[in-house]
């Protein structure tokens, strides 16, 4: 699991590389702490570079959503494999981490 | 129909490399791309409630796996010798609650489920046998 950081204005995009099975989600949460811990709000995860998400990395972004939201802090995917794009509507996450098209699309409805 | 038998340690560092295993095996065989990231779904959440709740001691385990894919039907089968445990007794999370208030226990067997024909679970001697089958179209 390889995680990528930038800054666009408010927003912090993670582009993430790897798997978010039981070790990848480890890594991304605890990555994913210490930013909030930090004092960000808004984050974007783009998904381009991942193949395979488990139960646990829904876990990892539900997470965030519950500790965000309380304070109108967000969390947005983008970039979603068909498969991937499946577990989440499955898990039924679509509807508190919206999934959008693009990075930028995400950046753009978070900003 | 063509298969793969293997064991791995009841620790999740042998995922990954059970993971490359499983998708190489597909991979000759010529499954769909959606097959290889179900087989590692089933084995990567049932085996990680195995790992984290099977077991009453802290000793070293074997699960033992499954695979077989033809004319575009996979089967995956996965044994341990943890306690008695049908994963298919378990409450499936309820995914229309708002995630605020979501507890995300049981949703891995929640998504095999959902992604698979059919899920059977039986205990047979002495082990737990949980096998799940999905039929892909052909083209």
């Amino acid at each position: 699991m390889k995680i990528e950081e930038r800054h666009e204005g408010p927003v912090v995009v993670l582009s993430i590389e790897g798997r978010l099975d039981h070790a990848g989600s480890e890594i991304f949460d605890a990555h994913v702490t210490k930013l909030i811990a930090a004092g960000e709000q808004k984050l974007v995860v783009d998904f381009h570079r991942v193949g395979f998400v488990a139960s646990m990395g829904i876990r990892a972004l539900i997470k965030p959503y519950q500790a965000l939201a309380p304070r109108g802090g967000k969390v947005a995917v983008a970039n979603l494999g068909d498969s991937v794009r499946s577990i989440f509507q499955l898990a039924g996450i679509d509807q508190a981490v919206p999934i959008y098209e693009s990075v930028d699309a995400a950046v753009a409805a978070l900003s | 129909m063509p298969e793969l038998s293997l064991a791995m340690g009841n620790d999740f560092a042998d995922l990954g490399p059970t993971s490359t295993r499983v998708r190489n095996f597909l991979g000759v065989c010529n499954a769909p791309d959606a097959a290889s990231f179900l087989a590692d779904l089933v084995i990567e959440e049932l085996v990680t409630n195995t790992i984290k709740y099977g077991y009453d001691d802290a000793g070293a385990h074997e699960i033992d796996l499954r695979i077989a894919f033809e004319d575009g039907r996979l089967l995956i089968e996965v044994r341990d010798d943890g306690r008695a445990f049908n994963p298919l007794e378990q409450a499936a999370p309820d995914t229309t609650l708002p995630a605020e208030q979501r507890d995300i226990g049981g949703l891995g067997i929640h998504l095999v489920r959902q992604m698979t024909d059919s899920v059977v679970y039986e205990r047979r001697d002495g082990r737990n046998v949980v096998r799940a089958e999905k039929t892909f179209p052909i083209g």
